[in-house]
């Protein structure tokens, strides 16, 4: 497998891998926490491995431009790696934009349900989940069609749920839409990694499976004290993660956090990401911020192997990371509050 | 009246000069008084300013926390915000008079979907709101009380500086 992989992916590992050490080191992160203004930041940006990506002219410094040039980077990346591989590689890289074009429908779904003009809503749109039939979601005039006219031939057809009403969409609330279409997407990710086999199934399993549970447990506690049915709640909870169904069926059923909590660490040792948190008075580090510590240790442990397809998810997943970590730090500067600027999810690659 | 009693010069009365003298000394307790009540009152006003700051500062962090939590899998507010349809607002700031004078208070109607009383963060936000914007809401929300508290306090430093001004003009 490793010779066949080296022959048909070998190279692209190698640029990922290049990739990977090109991106920000803590001493990077020490530099952009001590600048002072949203300037200093563009031009210790342009002192690591991004290089001029802002082309030198810092007449408009703002968090949009920022992140904006760091998203293109991203992009670029991604689009070389895909337009230079190979089945089942293309495919796998497919899987990695899916949730961006979900992200994009969703946006628009709800942005038209509320009668926001298209145009605007594609200047919205992540482009790394750009799709042909995207505007065309404006010129269906009922949901039905939505679906029947333009979806169905899109690669997010496969992610619509048997039971999703879409005739109805328009009364279903965007965020359940969202976390539908995401649950159907991570379940089948899942099984394509497992048919792939050898050292891909293995890590990407791994990943997939701390994906699910997080949103499985994200959406639980997100969930708490609104109107949304236990049934409705297991419908949005991916089933192939670490817990069990049956720990699944019971925190679809509570309404308090400790009580989450209790299931979690009863099944998978999640507990721990509960703690601390209340503790925190201002609110800052939350249960997401523990789960993405976790996510950027495990993505991180993927490059410790190789001859395997999870180098390029992890890879995207940590310069997604990055390039949020940047984000954070520019709006901390931006509204001069910098005690927390370290607060940042750092991303353990020493 | 007698034709050989003279008439007085009232305004040489001693009785009457005391007289001035003790209501322009009380006059000046008075400004005293009132220009103690003003500097507590600015004292006030400056604490409420600095704490509406504090929590408005304190919820813009939040929301770029957010940001860093959800990126793009957040659908953007913009798109979310409602238009066209109408909603009727939960939280409104009446102006009630009492014996001391007029001042603001915030009411806050029950969530009653059938009488149109949306819960403002599920309605827009959808119903798997996190629980940051959730913690932001809150500060935003404690916000209001403050402003409102400040607008009557702002009156009320507004009245005492009046206060003053036309006590002012009578020892002029």
């Amino acid at each position: 497998m490793s010779m066949i992989f080296n022959t048909e992916w070998g190279y692209l590992e190698a640029i990922t891998r290049g990739f990977k050490n090109g991106m920000l080191k803590h001493s990077d992160y020490l530099n952009l926490t001590q600048c002072e203004s949203l300037e200093d930041v563009m031009i210790s940006i342009q002192g690591t491995d991004y290089g001029l990506i802002f082309g030198g002219d810092f007449s408009q410094p703002s968090v949009e431009v920022i992140e904006k040039t760091l998203r293109e980077r991203l992009l670029q990346q991604y689009y070389y790696i895909r337009s230079h591989s190979t089945e089942p590689l293309t495919t796998f890289l497919e899987y990695i934009r899916y949730p961006f074009m979900i992200d994009n429908v969703a946006l628009l779904i709800a942005g038209l349900n509320n009668h926001r003009s298209i145009k605007r809503l594609l200047k919205m749109c992540h482009p790394l989940g750009f799709f042909d039939q995207l505007a065309a979601i404006e010129v269906a005039t009922n949901s039905a069609e939505l679906f029947d006219a333009i979806l169905i031939d899109t690669p997010i057809a496969q992610f619509v749920p048997p039971d999703l009403p879409w005739e109805h969409i328009n009364r279903i609330d965007v965020e359940i839409v969202r976390a539908s279409l995401y649950r159907v997407y991570l379940e089948n990710f899942y099984d394509y990694c497992s048919k792939l086999g050898g050292n891909t199934a293995n890590v990407m399993k791994n990943l997939l499976s701390l994906e699910a549970d997080r949103r499985a447990i994200t959406i639980a506690v997100n969930a708490i004290d609104s109107d949304i049915s236990p049934k409705q709640r297991l419908k949005m909870f991916p089933s192939c993660g670490y817990l069990p169904k049956m720990a699944l069926a019971n925190m679809s059923t509570l309404n308090d956090s400790d009580k989450i909590r209790d299931v979690c660490n009863m099944f998978e040792g999640y507990g721990k990401m509960f703690d601390n948190f209340e503790r925190d008075a201002d609110g800052m580090i939350t249960l997401e911020d523990r789960f993405l510590m976790v996510e950027a240790k495990k993505n991180v442990q993927t490059f410790l192997q190789q001859f395997h397809f999870g180098v390029f998810y992890s890879f995207f997943k940590l310069k997604q990371l990055e390039c949020r970590n940047i984000v954070w730090i520019s709006e901390c500067i931006s509204q001069r509050q910098t005690d927390k600027i370290n607060a940042y999810i750092p991303i353990p690659f020493d | 009246m007698n034709h050989n009693e003279v008439p007085s010069d009232e305004s040489k009365d001693p009785m009457r000069e005391s007289r001035s003298e003790s209501s322009d000394e009380d006059i000046r307790c008075l400004l005293d008084g009132l220009h103690l009540q003003m500097f507590h009152l600015m004292e006030d006003q400056d604490l409420l300013h600095l704490l509406v700051n504090k929590q408005t500062c304190r919820a813009g962090l939040i929301l770029a926390r957010v940001r860093l939590h959800h990126g793009s899998e957040r659908t953007s507010a913009e798109a979310q915000l409602p238009r066209g349809q109408p909603y009727k607002a939960i939280t409104r700031v009446i102006e009630t008079s009492s014996p001391h004078g007029k001042y603001f208070r915030i009411t806050r109607h029950p969530i009653d979907p059938i009488l149109r009383y949306f819960r403002p963060l599920t309605t827009i936000f959808g119903r798997l709101v996190p629980e940051s914007l959730r913690v932001a809401n809150r500060h935003w929300d404690h916000c209001l009380d403050m402003v409102v508290e400040c607008a009557n306090i702002r009156r009320e430093l507004q009245s005492t500086i009046d206060s003053i001004k036309k006590l002012r003009t009578t020892l002029d």
